[in-house]
C-alpha cells in the first residue's frame, strides 16, 4: 500500500478567495479523504441584526453578509421583513429587484468562471474573463450606486428608480457582451487542454446530488432541476420575464462551467424583458407597523438558495434573523466530490464550487 | 587567443547575460501584458523600465531568511546551483565566431550534462525546505526534468548524426547551406518541448503550480535566494532559445549586411518572446498527463526521428 499523505489547502491559500480549509488525504496524489473547516469568518452579524440594528437598517447589515451577492441578501431579508409587515410592494419594485439580481448573477457567474481558468491554470482565460466581467460592475454601479454591496432592496420596495437612458445603457452594453459571452463559451467548451483539467474532475452524479441536499448551480449541472425561481411565484414573478431551467448532466467542473456560462444567456433575456416591460407605479409601500410573527423565504442567489427566516415581536428590533447561505447546504457534496481526483484539479474543482465564505460563517 | 582575451570573453558573455536575466523581467511582464490586454508594468521610468531596478533592490533588501526547520547548508546551496549549472552551459555557445569562451569538442553533451546538473537545486531546493509543497514541487520537478532529459539529449541526435560533431561551432557551419530546422523538424519541436520543461515554465510549469503547490520548491526562499531561482528561470530561457537559435536555426549564420552576434540576438530574442507568448496563452496540463505525454507520445517520436535519420544518412552514402 502507498504511503499516505496529507496535504492541507488553506485557510491561506494563494488560489482560494476566501478563508476555508480543506485536508486532503492523498495516496500518490489521488485524494481519498477530505476533512473541511468552513467558519473562519464569523462576524455575528445575525446577532447584530437582532440587537444592535433597528429592522429597518437590517437590510444594510445583511448587505455586508457578502459582497458578491449582496443584493440576494438584501433582498431576501427585505422580503422576509414584507411578509412580517404584511405589506405587498408595487410591482415595478419587484422587476427592479429582479433586474439587479440578474445582472449580479452574471458578474458573480464570470467571478467564478474565471477562478476556475485561473485554477485550472489557464492565465489567458483568467485575465479576459475578468476583463468581460467589469461592464456588469459598471452597470451595477449605474443602477444601484455602487460596483459591490449595492443597498438597493430596503424594507418596503427598492431605493432607487431606473432613469430610461439607464435602461437603455444596460440593453447597449448587454448587446455589446453577447459575442463576449459566446467566446467565453466556445472557450470553455472547445478548448482542449482545458478541458484536460475540467472534464470528469469533481464529477458527482445525480443520486449523490440528491441524497446530499446539493442546490445552486452545482445541482443542476449534475442534472437536478432546483431552482428557487422555477417555484417561488409570489415575491417575485421569475416566470413572467422569461425565466428557464437550465440542466446538464455529467456533474462535473466542465458541466458547472456549462450551466453559469448557459445561465448568463437567460439572464441576458430576463433583464431584456425587464427592461422592455417595467411596469409604471411607485418604488415602495410606506407602513408604520412593526414586525410580528414569523416568515421564512428563499431566494435563488448566484450559488444556489438562499434562505431567510425572521420572528418579530412588535419592536423595531428583531426578535431572530437566521440566514442560511447556499454554500452551507453544499459543503457534504463538496468534500464528497474531490473523492478520486488527482491533487492536482483540486484548486479548479474548488473554484468550481464557487464557494462562498463570508456567506457562510456571516 | 592571448589569456586577457579570454577574460575579456568571459567578462562580457557574463556582463550580457546577466543583463539579459534582469531585462527579461521587464520585457516578460511587458509583452504578457500586451498579450492578455492589461498595462503591466508601466509607471518607474520610461515605459516602466525602471522596474528591472526596483524588483532587484527590493530582492537585496529583503530579509534574508532560512527556515528553523530547513536544513541550512543544503538550503544555501541549492539557488547556487541553479545558477551556476545554467551559467557553465553557456560557456559552449558560439555567440559569433571566434566568441565563445571554451569551443569543447563535447560542447552539445556538456550542455546535457550541465542541464542534467539544474536537477539538483531543485530536488535539494525543495527536500532542504522541509515544507509540503516544496517537497511535492521537487518530486515533481525531478521526475519531470529526468523525463524530459532524455527526449532533449534524443532529439539532438538527428543534429549530431548529420554533423558528425559535437562541437557547436561544427553544427553551425554545416548550416551554411541550410539551417537544420528543415531536415528536422520533428528534433526541433521536441526539443523546444522537453526545454519549456526543462526550465519548467508554463504550460510546463508543475514543479511551481501557482493554483495547487503556491511556490512549488522555492516556496520557503525569500530574499536573493528566491531572486537566483528566479534568474536561473529566465537564464535557462535565455539558454534554451540560444541553443535552439544555434542547433536549429544557424547561430551566427545570416545575410551579411549585419554583423554575427545581431543575427544570433535577434534569433535568440524571437524564441524568448515565443516562451512569453507560449505564457500568455496555455493552461498548464496535470502532472500525470504531462508524464504520459512525454513516455508516450515524444519517447516514439523522437526514437523514430532518430532511426529515420539515420537510415536516410546511411541510404545516401550509398
Amino acid at each position: 500500500m502507498a504511503k499516505q499523505y496529507e496535504i492541507p489547502i488553506g485557510a491561506q491559500h494563494i488560489s482560494l478567495l476566501e478563508p476555508l480549509h480543506f485536508k486532503f488525504t492523498t495516496e500518490n496524489e489521488k485524494i481519498i479523504n477530505t476533512d473541511a473547516n468552513i467558519f473562519y469568518v464569523h462576524r455575528g452579524i445575525e446577532q447584530a441584526c437582532c440587537s444592535k440594528f433597528k429592522f429597518r437598517q437590517v437590510s444594510f447589515v445583511v448587505g455586508r453578509v457578502c459582497g458578491l451577492c449582496s443584493i440576494s441578501h438584501t433582498t431576501a431579508y427585505s422580503q422576509v421583513a414584507e411578509k412580517l409587515l404584511k405589506i405587498e410592494i408595487p410591482k415595478r419594485a419587484k422587476y427592479l429587484r429582479m433586474l439587479v439580481i440578474e445582472l449580479d448573477r452574471i458578474h458573480s457567474h464570470l467571478l467564478c468562471l474565471s477562478h476556475v481558468a485561473e485554477n485550472s491554470g489557464f492565465e489567458a482565460l483568467f485575465m479576459k474573463t475578468m476583463q468581460y466581467r467589469e461592464f456588469a460592475m459598471e452597470l451595477l454601479e449605474a443602477v444601484c450606486g455602487n460596483r459591490i454591496q449595492y443597498d438597493f432592496s430596503i424594507v418596503g420596495g427598492v431605493s432607487r428608480d431606473l432613469k430610461p437612458q439607464t435602461g437603455q445603457n444596460i440593453l447597449d452594453r448587454l448587446k455589446k457582451f453577447m459575442p463576449q459571452l459566446d467566446e467565453l463559451l466556445d472557450i470553455f467548451r472547445n478548448n482542449w487542454t482545458l478541458s484536460l483539467k475540467n472534464k470528469g474532475a469533481g464529477a458527482i452524479t445525480k443520486e449523490d446530488a440528491m441524497r446530499l441536499n446539493v442546490i445552486g448551480p452545482f445541482a443542476r449541472a449534475a442534472g437536478l432541476p432546483v431552482d428557487v425561481r422555477n417555484e417561488a411565484e409570489d415575491l417575485l414573478p421569475w416566470k413572467e420575464v422569461g425565466y428557464e431551467m437550465i440542466t446538464e448532466t455529467t456533474g462535473d467542473v466542465y458541466a458547472r462551467n456549462m450551466i453559469r456560462l448557459r445561465e448568463m444567456y437567460i439572464s441576458k433575456r430576463i433583464i431584456e424583458n425587464i427592461i422592455e416591460g417595467l411596469p409604471e407605479s411607485g418604488l415602495i409601500t410606506e407602513t408604520k407597523a412593526f414586525p410580528d410573527g414569523e416568515a421564512v423565504v428563499r431566494l435563488e442567489a448566484p450559488r444556489g438558495e438562499l434562505f431567510y427566516y425572521a420572528k418579530g415581536n412588535k419592536t423595531q428590533v428583531l426578535e431572530r434573523l437566521k440566514i442560511k447561505a447556499p454554500t452551507f447546504s453544499n459543503i457534504p457534496a463538496m468534500v464528497e466530490a474531490f473523492k478520486g481526483n488527482e491533487y492536482g484539479t483540486a484548486p479548479a474543482i474548488i473554484a468550481s464550487y464557487d464557494p462562498c465564505l463570508s456567506c457562510t460563517a456571516r | 587567443m592571448t589569456v586577457m582575451q579570454h577574460v575579456w570573453i568571459v567578462l562580457g558573455v557574463l556582463f550580457v547575460l546577466l543583463n539579459i536575466g534582469a531585462g527579461l523581467i521587464w520585457v516578460e511582464r511587458r509583452m504578457l501584458a500586451l498579450w492578455q490586454d492589461r498595462l503591466g508594468p508601466n509607471r518607474a521610468g520610461p515605459l516602466g523600465i525602471l522596474i528591472v531596478l526596483a524588483d532587484t533592490l527590493k530582492l537585496f533588501f529583503k530579509e534574508d531568511w532560512v527556515p528553523p526547520f530547513a536544513d541550512k547548508w543544503v538550503f544555501i546551496i541549492a539557488p547556487a546551483i541553479v545558477v551556476a549549472s545554467v551559467l557553465m552551459s553557456f560557456v559552449v555557445i558560439p555567440f559569433a565566431p571566434g566568441i565563445v569562451v571554451a569551443d569543447l569538442n563535447v560542447g552539445l553533451l556538456f550542455f546535457l550534462a550541465m542541464s542534467s546538473i539544474g536537477v539538483y537545486s531543485i530536488v535539494l531546493g525543495g527536500w532542504a525546505s522541509n515544507n509540503k509543497y516544496a517537497l511535492l514541487g521537487a518530486l515533481r520537478g525531478a521526475s519531470q526534468m529526468i523525463a524530459y532529459e532524455v527526449f532533449m539529449g534524443l532529439s539532438l541526435m538527428g543534429v549530431v548524426m548529420m554533423t558528425g560533431s559535437f562541437k557547436l561551432t561544427d553544427i553551425v557551419e554545416a548550416q551554411r547551406d541550410m539551417w537544420f530546422f528543415i531536415k528536422q523538424p520533428i528534433g526541433l519541436v521536441i526539443f523546444f518541448i522537453a526545454g519549456i520543461a526543462e526550465t519548467h515554465r508554463l504550460p510546463f510549469d508543475i514543479p511551481e503550480a501557482e493554483s495547487e503547490l503556491i511556490a512549488g520548491y522555492h516556496a520557503e526562499y525569500s530574499g536573493m535566494k528566491f531572486g537566483m531561482f528566479f534568474i536561473g528561470e529566465y537564464l535557462g530561457i535565455t539558454l534554451i532559445s540560444a541553443m535552439t537559435a544555434t542547433i536549429f536555426f544557424g547561430g551566427w549564420l545570416g545575410p551579411e549586411f549585419l554583423p554575427g552576434w545581431v543575427w544570433f540576438f535577434t534569433k535568440t530574442f524571437a524564441f524568448i518572446l515565443f516562451f512569453i507568448l507560449l505564457r500568455a496563452s496555455l493552461p498548464r496540463p496535470r502532472y500525470d498527463q504531462l508524464m504520459e505525454y512525454g513516455w508516450k507520445i515524444l519517447l516514439p517520436l523522437v526514437l523514430a526521428n532518430v532511426m529515420i535519420t539515420g537510415a536516410v544518412l546511411l541510404w545516401l552514402k550509398g
